[in-house]
């Protein structure tokens, strides 16, 4: 028998599935991360090291308990993108991250949507009390959503120490309702 | 919720899944000089990719490395198993050890236990394994595994060589029992 990942969340709304990262959705999220719109997210990547970022999607719902949500039109199991909770090791904050995988689903509020379920479950599942979206500062379309998700530019949060992550801009979510941070 | 890794039990060692507990051993292994001969060293996000993607290769392949835990110590020793990477030929069968267990037998011991528990239950027998020409040590480890050179190549643009695995399969095993 195959190890599969097995308990996993799935999260509605009223357009998308948000279900966890699945073997399946391998050539989708590969073929996203070689192609240069995921240049604001460290790309494009050569495609092996493609190939491995996803197989880590994976593995951190395996090792972290939870982990990015691949979103699909409701009714299919085709992902168009993904969003939700990441903490990679050397992360200073727990991180909220969307992407859109190709232009055609664009611009129809997908990512917020996707988005908002995707925080909920953090702050009432998870138990997280705040999230981040770390921003490339050129990355336009991603700054206006963080805005409208009420996101705040937190010019005092303490970036990631890695390479090339000078004059990223932190989007401080808001705090669940009734929570003070 | 969990990723179904089996577990192998051997003399001195548990051959295992993955747990965030584990990531600093794997760490401190990918930014040392030690992981020169498996593609390092590694800064701390493309080792923590590369950990995770390693329980990621379980759900992808139905097989993969496992973690190696010293039983006595409770420690990481390293890791062993199987990969079959993007850009690999075919599944390889591969061993990091980690510092302070290295020269204990503990490569041999675990790489035994995941080439038989591959050749009997993951359909993978006389396995490959990618070794740099310079990695001696690991070459010596190989003939003793009953391993032979087979022929140069490159991975991901590196050159090493490949040397394929004996059958693990029983003597009594047909391959027809086997499958």
């Amino acid at each position: 028998m195959t190890p599969h990942l097995a308990g996993t969340p799935v999260l509605e709304t009223d357009r998308l599935t948000l279900r966890a990262f699945a073997p399946q959705d391998m050539d989708a999220g590969c073929t996203f991360l070689i192609s240069d719109r995921s240049a604001y997210m460290g790309g494009p990547y050569a495609p092996d090291t493609a190939w491995e970022h996803c197989a880590a999607l994976i593995g951190h719902w395996a090792v972290r308990g939870f982990g990015i949500f691949t979103v699909c039109l409701k009714g299919t199991d085709t992902a168009i993108g993904d969003v939700g909770p990441f903490y990679p090791y050397g992360w200073v904050e727990h991180e909220l991250g969307w992407g859109i995988w190709n232009a055609a689903h664009e611009g129809q509020g997908y990512a917020q949507e996707a988005a908002i379920a995707a925080r909920s479950y953090t702050y009432q599942t998870l138990g997280w009390t705040t999230a981040v979206s770390y921003i490339d500062p050129d990355n336009a379309p991603s700054i206006t959503l963080a805005k409208r998700l009420g996101c705040t530019l937190d010019t005092s949060a303490i970036l990631p120490d890695l390479a090339g992550w000078e004059g990223t801009l932190v989007y401080r979510h808001p705090a669940p309702e009734g929570r003070l941070t | 919720m969990s990723l179904t890794i089996p577990v192998i039990q051997t003399q001195d060692l548990i051959l295992r899944g993955y747990r965030d507990s584990d990531f600093e051993a794997v760490a401190a292994f990918c930014a040392s000089p030690r992981s020169s001969f498996v593609g390092g060293p590694h800064d701390r996000w493309a080792c923590w990719r590369a950990f995770l993607a390693g329980a990621g290769h379980w759900a992808l392949r139905g097989y993969g490395m496992w973690m190696v835990e010293h039983r006595d110590s409770a420690q990481v020793a390293g890791r062993v198993g199987m990969i079959l990477n993007d850009g690999w030929h075919e599944p390889e069968l591969g061993w990091h050890i980690y510092d302070t267990f290295e020269g204990l037998g503990y490569a041999y011991q675990a790489v035994i236990a995941a080439r038989a528990y591959a050749a009997q239950h993951q359909g993978l027998d006389r396995v490959i394994s990618y070794i740099d020409a310079q990695n001696i040590r690991s070459i010596r480890l190989a003939h003793r595994l009953g391993a032979a050179f087979e022929r140069d190549t490159t991975l991901l643009g590196a050159p090493c060589q490949i040397y394929r695995h004996p059958s693990a399969l029983p003597v009594s095993a047909t391959p027809e029992a086997a499958t």
